[in-house]
């Protein structure tokens, strides 16, 4: 990982690991995507047995695409960890999708976060969950980051634990595990001596808003598993405070589904990611 | 370097003690330069005996981009550096034997043994012995370490002066506002 000073900002990219990794794949010369997924890609479950090689195979190119999401690449967060699920037994189909992702990369290879020391914007966090996305199991996505000085700082992509019955209550969870993560920040941050007043978290769902803010339960929402009222908590004691945004306009879109080219291109840019000024 | 850092020290062989083997790896650095590095074979080590914890808290990528993120907010100088052959100097609380490498050891004297004092590469616990030490030598500075992240020390003096230091294993950022104070902690 290179961090560079530029001026104010402050740039933070994996360049050369990423040219390591796309060489790996054997993908030196081909030709790029502009999304890491198809949009509306789903990965369907392998029924074959277990090929050992198709498998080391894609577990390489996985690991080290993994490895780039968690340093610096929130914007192929939700394709990694879609593949993933399936490295125990993955099938053709989905090596040829890890190698999607890799040329996305390659038209994207000098992206780098940037930390914009001149913002204003302060902390804030989006959530947004994508309701039953996973035809198998039934299972909901929540996908949440957090923002400082204009950069990503944190973000996770996953599914969720129980099945949401309403995209009300998918998006109550994705707003659930948002908040842990909020706290846990408060809590470094205070330690380093600053005082946080109550961070926003965006969200697009008026529903779940409303069911966080009031300590209500209803016949509709009486079953939600203990575990995700933690948002109660947060917002009682002032540790945060819920926004909501027009769906169209949530970037934490990005990390719930595949979306289209339009869409993507439009909420990474909001993500803090950024060509290095001079190229484009 | 070994004998320098007093890594080891030549005894006779133990009777009831597994005596650990050894390698010596080489490598070319991007540099051009060559390296060799003596191991010890980790795998060998028996669990309660020659090992007992071996978790060493790594930092997060998450509070690095957070102190970051900080750091361009508050125009803060930020430093990096990195320890020369850190594991080494972790201290050992375990007893533990290993062979002499090969090719060095002292003639006339090939049955014994050495005792290790400091960690060398490949054992199990070196990771933790290193930032066990690190952490006291850190604390004697008069850093602190955060409860909720294990990889981030921070230094306060008297007035606003504050210094944050982020470790991973043996690479540390050290920022804060005052560019000589950073420099002057770094030393």
């Amino acid at each position: 990982m290179q961090i560079t000073c530029k001026g104010r900002a402050i740039h933070l990219d994996q360049c050369t690991y990423l040219q390591k990794v796309v060489e790996r794949c054997g993908m030196l010369n081909a030709k790029s995507t502009s999304t890491p997924l198809p949009a509306g890609y789903y990965a369907a479950k392998n029924t074959e047995p277990v090929d050992a090689d198709l498998r080391s195979r894609f577990q390489t190119a996985i690991r080290s695409l993994l490895y780039l999401m968690l340093g610096t690449r929130p914007d192929i967060a939700f394709a990694v960890t879609h593949l993933s699920r399936h490295a125990a037994n993955p099938s053709q189909d989905h090596l040829n999708k890890a190698l999607y992702i890799c040329r996305y990369l390659i038209g994207t290879s000098t992206y780098s976060l940037v930390y914009n020391g001149g913002s204003s914007a302060g902390l804030i966090a989006c959530t947004d969950s994508d309701w039953g996305s996973d035809p198998t199991s039934c299972l909901s996505q929540t996908g949440f980051y957090l923002k400082l000085a204009d950069g990503l700082i944190s973000w996770t992509s996953r599914v969720q634990k129980t099945i949401a019955y309403s995209s009300t209550e998918a998006e109550y969870m994705a707003l659930s595990d948002c908040a842990h993560q909020v706290t846990w920040i408060r809590s470094l941050l205070g330690e380093l001596g600053y005082k946080l007043k109550a961070i926003p978290i965006c969200s697009d769902n008026q529903g779940s808003i409303f069911m966080a803010s009031n300590p209500v339960t209803k016949p509709r929402s009486k079953h939600i598993d203990i575990r995700y009222h933690r948002i109660h908590e947060s917002v009682a004691k002032g540790n945060v405070e819920l926004f909501f945004i027009d769906g169209a306009e949530n970037p934490a879109d990005l990390l719930t589904k595949n979306l289209p080219r339009k869409k993507f291109t439009k909420f990474r840019a909001q993500l803090g990611l950024q060509f290095p000024s001079g190229s484009i | 370097m070994l004998r320098k850092r007093k890594v080891f020290e030549l005894v006779d062989r133990p009777r009831d003690r597994k005596v650990i083997k050894n390698r010596w790896v080489f490598d070319v650095k991007s540099d051009g330069r060559k390296k060799a590095r003596l191991v010890a074979k980790g795998f060998s080590q028996v669990e309660g005996l020659d090992f007992d914890q071996v978790f060493s808290p790594v930092v997060r990528f998450e509070t690095v981009r957070l102190m970051l993120a900080l750091a361009a907010l508050e125009n803060w100088y930020i430093t990096g550096l990195d320890v020369r052959s850190a594991y080494l100097y972790g201290k050992l609380d375990e007893e533990i034997y290993m062979e002499q490498p090969e090719g060095f050891a002292v003639p006339g004297q090939e049955r014994k043994v050495l005792r290790l004092w400091r960690a060398l590469y490949g054992l199990k616990q070196a990771g933790l012995a290193w930032w066990r030490t690190l952490d006291e030598s850190l604390k004697e500075l008069g850093f602190e370490r955060l409860k909720s992240e294990a990889g981030i020390f921070f230094y306060k003096k008297k007035g606003t002066n504050i210094v944050i230091g982020i470790i991973y294993i043996d690479d540390a950022l050290f920022c804060g506002p005052n560019k000589a104070v950073v420099d002057a902690i770094k030393a």
